[in-house]
């Protein structure tokens, strides 16, 4: 999990383009949305593409979206489920 | 064209050289550097920091690089209503530098996976969006997208904006950028009557300046 963590923070610093932001400022329990990052709505559609093409995983209920997106740790937990 | 309004700052940005009110910045040397690498360093070197700047795809780094130069002060845009300020910017090439990026992310339907990012760049009037985001500006905005690399038409919309009252300032210009070829030159239009410095250029000044540099022409 810590690995899926780690790669995930630099898939999306580099999909999402966060060039002031290194793997090291992203704790895995810091909120992605109305935290520091300033994530915004594009964001979250980039993070959907990322999710399937990075890690073959599909968000299919749009509901969802605010749970598995809160952190690093629910996005690398929603990835570990629906890859097995 | 109405001789009431006045160009009172201008900046151009043109193969690695930056231009403020006729005066070249001084910047490191950009010989050689990608144009996502010199905006990267005009943006570190003169501008405060924006989070979004990084987002934004060439074309609206470029025009937002250009003016913020002249509106990062605020003093511009402190001076007027936000609905009074309008944006009138052109160019020739749209967004096709974007387009392809898009483009390449959608041909191949084995790997088909259409970049949200990108696509909300595929639109040229994007540009003056994030320029109105940053500067909280409301007014009139359009862009036009014009057969030549041509300053006229956009100064014309702009004076006709002021000279019916529908704006009183204007910030105007032209943009353009496809792959390493780009050129950018924003002006603050306003009316002589609400400036009380006497350093501002005549539009004709502005054209007799734009004209005498090389790069004034089509990216192609």
């Amino acid at each position: 999990m810590e690995d899926l963590m780690t790669t995930l923070k630099g898939q999306i610093i580099e999909q999402l383009n966060l060039e002031d932001v290194a793997v090291a400022d992203i704790g895995n329990d810091d909120l992605l949305f109305g935290g520091e990052l300033d994530l915004d709505s594009i964001d979250a559609l980039e993070l959907i593409v990322l999710l399937e093409k990075q890690h073959g995983v599909k968000v299919e209920n749009p509901k969802e979206g605010k749970e598995i997106f809160k952190s690093i740790r629910t996005l690398a937990e929603f990835i570990s489920k629906h890859q097995n | 064209m109405s001789s009431q309004n006045i160009i009172s700052n201008y900046s151009s940005i043109d193969q690695h050289q930056v231009i403020l009110n006729g005066n070249t910045l001084p910047l490191e040397d950009a010989t050689g550097q990608s144009f996502s690498n010199f905006a990267k360093s005009v943006y570190k070197g003169q501008l405060s920091k924006y989070s979004k700047f990084y987002k934004m795809d060439n074309l609206s780094k470029l025009a937002f690089l250009a003016s913020d130069l002249l509106l990062q002060d605020s003093v511009f845009t402190d001076k007027y209503p936000n609905d009074k300020i309008g944006v009138v910017l052109g160019n020739t090439s749209a967004t096709l530098d974007t387009d392809t990026t898009y483009f390449d992310s959608v041909k191949d339907r084995n790997n088909y996976f259409p970049s949200p990012a990108n696509f909300v760049y595929t639109l040229p009037n994007i540009m003056i969006g994030e320029i109105c985001i940053k500067h909280k500006i409301q007014g009139e905005n359009i862009c036009l997208v014009t057969e030549y690399n041509d300053l006229e038409p956009v100064l014309n919309y702009a004076n006709l904006l002021l000279d019916t009252n529908q704006c009183e300032a204007c910030v105007a210009g032209f943009v353009d950028l496809v792959g390493e070829q780009y050129s950018a030159t924003i002006v603050l239009i306003e009316k002589k009557s609400n400036l009380t410095e006497n350093t501002y250029f005549s539009q004709n000044q502005l054209r007799e300046l734009l004209a005498k540099r090389p790069a004034h022409k089509n990216v192609y």
